[in-house]
């Protein structure tokens, strides 16, 4: 196979393995991570449970007791795991066409009291909280993966103007927050802790667990925010979606 | 057929054995911290393995049983009573209509489990009858109980035995609840991050648990880690037991309801065997970590479910004579 990154597998504690591609963002590597995660579903090994995508990386978890029942020569479950997943590895295409749709619009009001950290963000990096607002909505982004909250989509990359580090002290997030850390952008679907600059808040429900994918966007989704009033934001919160 | 909550206690959440295949939506698992206490609880009452349970923190609540009713307690010993009479642990104990399930004080554990015979009733999400607190789903109205709240039993159950030998059924299953503070880790990707002091310290100190510690995750105390150089990682996935370092040089052990992926470096993974030993350790407890290979893991994990098994079975038979005698 041409393989064009190096990766390594590793256990993932005694009931699951990490497939990890190195510490990097990149759109190529991360389709195919999506795409391979899928093969690992579809490909029948009978103990695996779940599978979780991330940026570079992808986790196996599985039935330690039906795989121990199938490792025949192999030391461990977990050995007879990685070999299968190898295997699996080794016969993927890294390379596939994939048609770019559409990115998908997210409506964002950047005024207070939903963008409580936008003044400071732009202060520190010399610029209008305009000119965050412009460039925060001129890229399209990416979905990288979701996970750390229900349905909490990491998409980048902001352009470095507006990148921010996380704060030193999390704290309380209101749910449809949108925020900076690094050169990631993403949005918090329910209050929690977070340590993300808060620019904006979208009045779109992200995680809605009554529906059969909760998730409003996933892993490969291309997205653009646009800015709306306090007055839209209301508005949007009163239609049903 | 139900419980009612008289006395909420700190955190009395229904619980089973966690939401499966959802981790990839950024869902956990959640489900009973402890799971070998969860899975006898159920084994005693005369319930299936993975029956939905109530878990307990201490302060515990004060219930009162609505009509007849066996159940069984399990875990931390918080000294269960009813209606003020001491009650032993792991052994079936029938309830009369009014009697008041009480907890007198902590004496050994973190978390309790209480079953029910027939099953508590849950709101089933996700094919999971956890509680998920974050997003209100599953357990009891996706919440902590409060005072007021009634539990119902599942399709209406009720007993027919009665107390006329004693409310205290006359087997006991033997469990240690090992005081152990040796906890068996599997080595983390970024472990070898650890500057080279710091991975003797970690492995010849001792932590304890602070007190900001929850179903998310235990803070540890102890040593401060620090890594060879700084790095910033991109996140990755986690799993109950994972051991994260946080940029303070603090440790953090991830629990059943921690986040999905996380971008801390992962020092370690706490082997599944010892997890219910660590949801165990109660704040100010000192504990110890020790590397393990894959293969002994693996051997302890299975050797606990036939463990397990054994107890269900047994149990399952002490039910089935039971209920012959009684029908006969």
């Amino acid at each position: 196979m041409n393989f064009p990154y190096s990766y390594s597998i590793h256990g993932l504690g005694d009931n699951a393995v990490l497939i990890d591609f190195g510490n990097v963002i990149d759109r190529e590597l991360n389709l195919f991570i999506a795409r391979f995660q899928k093969k690992i579903r579809s490909a029948g090994i009978h103990s695996v449970t779940e599978t979780v995508a991330a940026y570079a990386s992808v986790a196996v978890y599985y039935d330690v007791i039906k795989a121990f029942r199938n490792k025949g020569m192999f030391s461990s479950a977990q050995d007879f795991i990685i070999h299968e997943l190898e295997y699996l590895l080794q016969s993927s295409a890294f390379h596939e066409e994939t048609v770019a749709g559409d990115p998908v619009g997210i409506p964002v009001c950047y005024e207070l009291p939903y963008a409580p950290d936008l003044s400071a963000l732009a202060r520190s990096r010399g610029i209008s909280t305009d000119k965050v607002i412009e460039v925060h909505t001129r890229n399209i982004y990416h979905v990288y993966m979701t996970g750390f909250l229900p349905g909490f989509p990491y998409m980048g990359e902001v352009s470095d103007s507006i990148a921010f580090p996380r704060k030193q002290q999390p704290v309380r997030v209101t749910a449809g927050s949108v925020g900076i850390a690094g050169r990631q952008t993403g949005i918090y679907p329910v209050d929690a802790p977070g340590g993300w600059n808060i620019i904006g808040r979208t009045p779109l429900p992200i995680f809605e667990p009554e529906k059969e994918n909760p998730c409003r966007y996933n892993t490969g989704d291309r997205v653009q925010f646009f800015a709306i009033t306090a007055d839209e934001f209301k508005r949007y919160k009163s239609r049903p979606f | 057929m139900s419980l009612s909550v008289i006395k909420a206690g700190l955190f009395d959440t229904l619980q089973d054995d966690g939401r499966y295949g959802y981790r990839h939506w950024g869902v956990n698992t959640g489900g009973a911290m402890d799971q070998v206490a969860a899975r006898m609880a159920n084994s005693i009452a005369g319930n299936k393995n993975f029956e939905t349970v109530l878990e307990m923190h201490y302060p515990a609540p004060v219930l009162r049983c609505n009509h007849a009713a066996v159940i069984s307690v399990t875990g931390a010993d918080f000294m269960p009573a009813v209606n003020q009479n001491k009650i032993p642990l792991n052994t079936p104990v029938i309830l009369c209509p009014g009697d008041l399930l009480s907890f007198e004080k902590p004496r050994t554990g973190r978390i309790s489990y209480l079953a029910v015979q027939g099953g508590f009733m849950s709101d089933n999400w996700l094919g999971s009858g956890s509680t998920h607190i974050k997003l209100g789903m599953g357990g009891f109205k996706g919440r902590a109980l409060k005072a007021g709240d009634e539990l119902l039993f599942n399709n209406e159950y009720e007993t027919i035995l009665s107390p006329d030998k004693g409310r205290v059924l006359p087997w006991h299953i033997p469990h240690d609840h090992s005081d152990n503070e040796k906890i068996s880790i599997l080595p983390g990707k970024e472990w070898e991050y650890l500057a080279d002091t710091a991975r003797s310290a970690f492995l010849e100190s001792s932590f304890t648990i602070s007190t900001h510690s929850d179903r998310m995750g235990f803070l540890l105390n102890g040593e401060k880690l620090s890594l060879k150089a700084d790095i910033e990682l991109l996140s990755s996935p986690v799993r109950y037991g994972t051991l994260q370092l946080l940029p303070n040089g603090q440790i953090i052990v991830l629990m059943a309801d921690h986040q999905t992926t996380g971008g801390y470096p992962r020092l370690g993974h706490i082997i599944t065997a010892h997890l219910g030993r660590l949801a165990q350790c109660i704040s100010g407890k000192h504990i110890q970590f020790a590397f393990m290979d894959i293969a002994t893991a693996e051997h302890l994990m299975l050797e606990q479910e036939n463990y397990l098994q054994q107890i269900h079975m047994s149990c399952s038979l002490k039910w089935k004579i039971l209920y012959a005698q009684k029908t006969a």
